[in-house]
């Protein structure tokens, strides 16, 4: 078996009002999408991005940076969907 | 390890697990379950996280029928966080651990709760909440039927709550209830005064930190110093250990005073009562060596129940009290109800009172309401046959309420004499000197009454203008405020010139460094919260009249309550010395 590879990328935190809960209920739940096992970092703090507790603890406010990884086959497309999630402006989610 | 701070309301150290009650709490029966079981167990909270999230989707559907797809949303985040792949692996892990699934959830999402709260920040101090609310979901469902109430424990618990009713504190069991705290609460609530007369160790005013314990940790209550310490260490708990078996033999030490007379070292005896408000305080009060009940209260006959109580209600509690002090004084004090407590009948004739202390309560409820007054004076004068039993009217501000309060007592004995039922017309009738135009009048009533008794905790309150119970003044409450004592001097001063008894039944007199100074100001009757008798009683034993008469004189010479206090405090000091090693 191929050693799993690792995908990370950055990406800043874009909706006005940070990643409340909305915004991780979506985060998570395309992260639940992936068969990989998918992180967030962000400083000390890494957290399994399919676990709303936790990514709830990243307190992330806007224009922070955060790194994502992935490990498993399905690493690339779950990275890449996630930055363009997070980089997004969440529109018409910035109630909650 | 988490230490608390609160109000110190009865002394004595208590140790054990931790019971958190309210209104919509639950106990966790058990913290771990034996290795065998664990499968059953694990199957047993899926099935209840199951539930928990059935009820959330549930709650979801109604809240989108009802208020739109944006408040459903709440609902849906909520479902994503019970669903939580992180927690659902560390609940069960501790499972595996042979944690029981009800500890396990609660001290997982506790830990988050807490964790989100100390990251600062509004929105997720308030998304804490959330998580707060699923535990206790969770918990419901795994508990089921299984939830248990204070009445029917069957291990020995320390009881954590928002708030205790007095009825729910006088039916603690003694047996199994080691000792509680609560987060509201202050040193004259009726908890707190409770506490005493059962001799629990007792915190209360603790504030918020409920959250902060999911039940059955161990749990220390320091009810000398209102400490409440969760999850103690090792170190802590030895610490404490040591001290709950000094606090125990200082006890026994006391206790063997019990035989003992209380009288000064020179031989001038000083009456120690006890101040009760249930009937079943009346035998442990004895106990302690009470020689007779100075203060009676009897709201609780009002508060305790729906219905207005019955003359006869009244008759069999007096009774039971007589019962416990054959031939010795039971003062009754006559209703002391007011709009934050107003018996129920008479709830929607006052709406709430911008200042209850200066609204419609006591003396002039009583005097409004005559019925309700004159059921209870008719118990007093029949069950006043049977023993020394005596009456007392609170709250009063004028001669004028005072004389009408005793024309009703004549109206009643008039009316018990043509009934042809037994009772006692030459019952002694004293009042209670609370408020500071009675203490400053004090020369004059002292011809009409029978006897005063000082009510400190009102008489300081009106005095200084400081609701205790207030935090945002509570300090400016103090006992030994110049004022204070000058106007006891006056109640005695009157007293004596009127050959009428003075006695003092406030938290002030409980506190054995005021004991030297009542002595000194002539006081030789003092009422108590009877766990509090043995301790006066060692003070008393190791007082002079001489001495207590020079730091009276000392005291009243100083200007501001704490140099009289500290000064007090150091003369307290060496009077006994042996008690003072306690802290």
């Amino acid at each position: 078996m191929v050693a799993a590879s690792i995908q990370r990328a950055m990406v800043t935190v874009r909706n006005s009002k940070g990643l409340h809960m909305r915004p991780l209920e979506l985060i998570a739940r395309k992260a639940q999408s992936f068969r990989s096992q998918v992180f967030v970092t962000r400083g000390a703090n890494r957290v399994d991005a399919k676990s709303l507790l936790h990514l709830l603890t990243l307190g992330a406010e806007p224009g922070m940076e955060l790194e994502i990884d992935a490990t498993g086959d399905d690493a690339n497309e779950a990275v890449e969907q996630l930055v363009t999630l997070i980089g997004s402006e969440f529109e018409g989610f910035d109630r909650s | 390890m988490l230490i608390k701070r609160g109000i110190a309301v009865s002394p004595g150290v208590a140790i054990g697990p931790a019971m958190v009650f309210g209104a919509e709490s639950y106990r966790i029966p058990q913290q771990l379950i034996s290795v065998n079981v664990v499968e059953v167990e694990l199957t047993r909270f899926r099935a209840a996280l199951e539930a928990t999230c059935q009820e959330i989707q549930l709650n979801e559907q109604l809240a989108r029928e009802r208020l739109g797809d944006q408040y459903a949303a709440i609902f849906s985040a909520h479902l994503l966080l019970a669903r939580d792949p992180q927690l659902i692996e560390q609940i069960e892990s501790r499972i595996r651990q042979q944690n029981s699934p009800e500890f396990a959830a609660s001290q997982v999402l506790r830990l988050y709760a807490k964790r989100m709260r100390d990251l600062g920040g509004q929105y997720l101090a308030e998304r804490s909440i959330d998580i707060v609310d699923l535990e206790k979901r969770l918990v419901r469902n795994l508990l089921g039927e299984r939830r248990e109430e204070l009445s029917n424990l069957t291990a020995p618990v320390l009881v954590l709550a928002n708030n205790l009713t007095p009825s729910e504190t006088a039916n603690l069991d003694r047996k199994f209830v080691l000792g509680f705290a609560t987060e509201v609460g202050g040193h004259t609530s009726h908890t707190a005064i409770l506490a005493g007369a059962l001799e629990l160790p007792a915190v209360v005013g603790i504030g918020k930190f409920l959250d902060d314990v999911s039940g059955s940790e161990m749990i220390i209550i320091d009810g000398s110093h209102g400490v409440v310490i969760i999850d103690p260490d090792p170190d802590t708990l030895v610490k404490y250990r040591d001290s709950e078996a000094r606090f125990r033999s200082h006890e026994r030490r006391l206790q063997s005073l019990r035989t003992l007379a209380c009288e000064t070292k020179d031989g001038v005896p000083i009456k120690l009562m006890g101040n009760i408000e249930f009937p079943t305080e009346a035998e442990p009060s004895r106990d302690k060596g009470a020689s007779g009940i100075g203060l009676y209260r009897t709201e609780f006959l009002y508060l305790e129940s729906n219905r207005e109580p019955t003359e006869d209600d009244h008759y069999r509690a007096y009774c039971q009290v007589l019962k416990a002090f054959p031939g010795e004084p039971v003062v009754i004090r006559t209703l002391d109800l007011g709009s934050d407590k107003m018996p129920g009948p008479l709830r929607a004739a006052y709406p709430d009172s911008v200042n209850p202390a200066l609204s419609i309560r006591s003396i002039r409820l009583s005097l409004k309401h005559l019925e309700l007054f004159k059921t209870q004076v008719r118990a007093v004068l029949r069950a006043a046959v049977l023993g020394d039993l005596r009456i007392m009217f609170p709250m009063i501000s004028t001669l004028l309420e005072f004389r009408q309060a005793r024309m009703v007592l004549c109206d009643v004995a008039e009316d018990l004499e043509e009934q042809g039922v037994p009772y006692r017309g030459d019952i002694p009738v004293g009042m209670m000197v609370e408020v500071p135009a009675a203490a400053v009048m004090a020369e004059e009533f002292a011809r009409e009454v029978d006897f005063f008794s000082l009510g400190t905790n009102d008489l300081i309150q009106y005095t200084l203008a400081v609701d205790r119970a207030d935090q945002a003044v509570a300090g400016l409450y103090r006992s030994g405020d110049p004022s204070i004592i000058r106007l006891i001097r006056m109640v005695v001063e009157a007293g004596k010139n009127n050959n009428i008894p003075v006695s003092v039944c406030g938290q002030m007199s409980s506190d054995p460094m005021f004991i030297p100074l009542l002595v000194g100001l002539g006081i030789r009757q003092i009422s108590v919260t009877p766990h509090a008798i043995p301790e006066l009683k060692e003070v008393i034993r190791n007082l002079t009249i001489e001495r207590a008469v020079s730091i009276a004189e000392r005291a009243s010479s100083l200007e501001v309550a704490r140099d009289v206090e500290n000064y007090l405090w150091g003369e307290l000091k060496k009077l006994c010395p042996e008690s003072m090693q306690l802290d």
